[in-house]
């Protein structure tokens, strides 16, 4: 038996609605279940061709690419209602549809410098409830620096994609793994979580790693 | 990357139907599940 925490890697992109549900949902379920985890998070992009500045709406986005109008509105409703239901408040119409690479770049720099979690939690809100861009260097460099990261370092950092070669590789683990969507969490290297699940579930898995530790 | 993350075959828990974004829609169960359905009346009438 071990009391290290249980080892929680987590892939999910920043525009991803449910990865930041899930990451709700997730948090709710350790709690829970009161095992203590130890989560690092791995890039995913979920449209790596998307531009960085897109001069409309999400629903004008999705509409110009092609899905019907009527479903691009009640997708984006029920995901609102949804994330309500968990504390958040995403706003659709004040949301700055963008890539997200440079956003993944930042997460490998925060986690660089132990700080992965909190720079991970900004950007998700900072993107869905704030309608801040989460695509340029400079917006971002504004965002670490909220936090209280060395602005002018983090611009240098992205201008020199100095983490470029992280996201790539979080990537290619992904597609190793058979990981096709996000949110997606491993359990312990040993069991995978697909999607925005109940607290409940999140709980009960980490129960049982819990219970197997105990029995090994 | 983590290091404590192994290749191995991962055992998948929870339910199949649990939300999740693949690319830029991020589709909901239902959706799914009728993109299913619809696959397989295409399959059906192949």
């Amino acid at each position: 038996m071990t009391d290290a925490p249980i080892k929680v890697d987590v892939w999910s992109d920043i525009a991803c609605p449910w990865c930041f549900i899930g990451k709700r949902k997730f948090e709710a379920g350790a709690q829970q279940s009161g095992i203590p985890v130890e989560v690092e998070y791995h890039s995913f992009e979920l449209a790596p061709d998307t531009p960085v500045d897109f001069d409309g709406s999400e629903q004008d986005y999705l509409v110009g690419r092609g899905y019907p109008a009527d479903q691009v509105d009640g997708m984006l409703s029920r995901v609102t209602g949804i994330a309500e239901t968990v504390g958040l408040h995403y706003d659709y119409d004040a949301l700055q549809h963008t890539n997200t690479v440079k956003a993944h770049q930042l997460v490998h720099y925060a986690k660089a410098r132990g700080r992965q979690l909190e720079m991970k939690e900004r950007l998700l809100a900072a993107y869905f409830e704030e309608g801040r861009h989460v695509g340029r260097d400079e917006d971002l460099a504004d965002l670490a620096a909220e936090l209280g990261f060395d602005r002018d370092d983090v611009l240098r950092s992205l201008a020199e994609d100095e983490y470029l070669d992280d996201v790539r590789g979080d990537q290619a683990l992904a597609q190793q793994l058979g990981i096709n969507g996000v949110p997606f969490f491993v359990i312990e290297g040993k069991y995978g979580v697909s999607g925005a699940q109940d607290a409940t579930t999140f709980a009960n898995v980490l129960q049982q790693v819990a219970g197997e530790r105990e029995s090994a | 990357m983590s290091e404590q993350v192994q290749l191995q075959a991962l055992t998948i828990v929870g339910d199949p139907q649990a939300e999740v974004c693949e690319g830029e829609f991020c589709e909901l169960p239902a959706h799914r599940e009728q993109g299913i359905v619809n696959r397989r009346i295409d399959d059906d009438a192949v």
